[in-house]
């Protein structure tokens, strides 16, 4: 379980969230939205322990371990994995060259390179995405669409049990979106992780119907509910079904 | 690919795909129809004169570390040649390289790609591409980046001397340390931090050997 405890984080001095609480039980589904600027990214960035983002007070907890005490590296080792909306793209590493040395890491021995590419061809065939993806260099040169099925691949191999995704639809036309997903319901229907969704998507919440969604305004959860809340944004917009924080606390 | 030893002065080398340890601190090479070489062993202070015969096309990838090296690469461009030079290294200690062009030719593409990491090192590094004037439909590219660490000392003095109108010609130059949204991502995706930064740098200077 995901346990967010009263968490305030700044970026250069600009206060991004203030008291923000979360939880996500094992295999929930939860969506995040909100309008731009909210800190909806924030959150993602900080469950990786990006150190650009400054954790003034509170406390995160993955099945129980204190993920502030933890490097990226840690955390991603607690299965705990992020696709982001703009992947990195890095030049002269390729995905099987990356991904190979994450599972040889992990294992501690060399992964066998045959039941490896085997895995790797399986997973492009279920992502339809060419065989060639495995040799690509990581994201480089792809498109928008591409990068998305890219980092489903490295999601397949690398499975975590706690996905979060940050606008893993934008810039994906109607067809890419629907592969997304459907490879995305299919992932969770295979494993069961816990999912962080950060959308504005109609279609990514049709497919993989969330538990819980969550409004965030200035840095904080001011409404909760389940997917008719997404529903009801997705027809009226923010303004009309954001409680304002008074009404709240009232 | 065969490899060879060059320890003479003067060669001559013709639709020929070779891996190429020179041993001579001074050689000149000409270059006839298509040729690949990898150069893989260089002498710390190397002169390597080179020239495109008219309608040639090379590809040199070199990946080498430089400790102490004094290197001179000198290349002549000839009619609708075509020339790729891609060098990579790690460098220790005190380093130059110049890389020199000289193209009064027309119709001539050359790719100039150094990429430099910085290991305990210092490097000077001068590009100079000269475009003769009266020339025509030339295009030239200096494309020079050096990842740094800490502390570093690193000169790149990429140099354009353009006399033509009609040529399309670029240089940059790029001095950075480590790129930390690189190694953010890998982390996020488990690597250590020593792993990521082992797979940044190779594929820093795989970039331009792969092509």
């Amino acid at each position: 379980m995901l346990k967010i405890d009263n968490l305030t984080v700044k970026v250069l001095d600009k206060t991004i969230l203030e008291n923000f609480n979360l939880e996500i039980n094992d295999g929930e589904i939860h969506v995040l939205m909100g309008p731009n600027g909210a800190g909806k990214s924030t959150i993602s960035k900080v469950i990786m322990r990006d150190l650009n983002y400054e954790i003034t007070k509170g406390s995160i907890t993955y099945n129980d371990k204190d993920l502030l005490k933890m490097n990226t590296t840690e955390v991603a080792r607690e299965k705990i994995s992020l696709i982001s909306q703009s992947p990195m793209e890095i030049e002269g590493v390729t995905n099987a060259e990356m991904l190979r040395t994450v599972l040889n890491d992990l294992n501690e021995m060399p992964a066998n390179v045959l039941e490896f590419n085997r895995n790797l061809v399986k997973i492009c065939q279920k992502l339809n995405i060419p065989e060639s993806f495995i040799h690509r260099d990581i994201n480089y040169n792809m498109s928008g669409g591409e990068k998305k099925k890219n980092e489903l691949m490295h999601l397949f191999v690398l499975q975590p049990k706690l996905v979060i995704l940050d606008e893993i639809d934008s810039g994906l036309d109607i067809d890419a979106l629907n592969l997304v997903a459907n490879s995305l319901k299919e992932y969770y229907e295979e494993n069961h992780p816990s999912m962080l969704i950060i959308t504005h998507q109609p279609k990514l919440l049709e497919i993989l119907k969330p538990d819980y969604v969550h409004v965030l305004k200035n840095g904080k959860i001011v409404q909760s509910g389940d997917y008719n809340l997404a529903l009801e944004i997705f027809k009226n917009g923010f303004g009309a079904s954001i409680m304002s924080r008074n009404d709240l606390h009232e | 690919m065969n490899k060879i030893v060059l320890e003479q002065d003067e060669y001559k080398f013709q639709d020929e795909k070779k891996e190429i340890w020179i041993t001579t601190p001074k050689i000149n090479i000409d270059i006839c129809n298509e040729v690949y070489l990898k150069i893989t062993k260089i002498p710390a202070n190397l002169t390597l004169n080179l020239q495109l015969e008219a309608n040639s096309r090379l590809q040199i990838d070199m990946e080498l570390d430089f400790d102490n090296n004094q290197n001179t690469f000198n290349f002549i461009s000839g009619e609708n040649s075509y020339l790729e030079f891609n060098l990579a290294t790690v460098f220790h200690n005190e380093n130059s390289l110049v890389i020199n062009n000289q193209v009064n030719v027309n119709n001539s593409i050359t790719n100039i790609h150094f990429r430099g990491i910085e290991d305990g090192g210092k490097i000077k590094v001068l590009a100079v591409g000269k475009i003769y004037p009266e020339t025509k439909d030339n295009k030239y590219l200096e494309d020079i980046r050096v990842m740094t660490k800490d502390n570093s000392l690193v000169t790149i003095m990429p140099d354009l001397l353009v006399e033509s109108n009609l040529v399309e010609a670029n240089h940059n130059a790029v001095i950075s340390p480590v790129n930390q949204d690189y190694m953010f991502y890998l982390r996020s995706k488990g690597l250590t931090y020593d792993k990521a930064l082992e797979l940044i740098k190779k594929g820093f200077l795989n970039s331009i050997l792969k092509k």
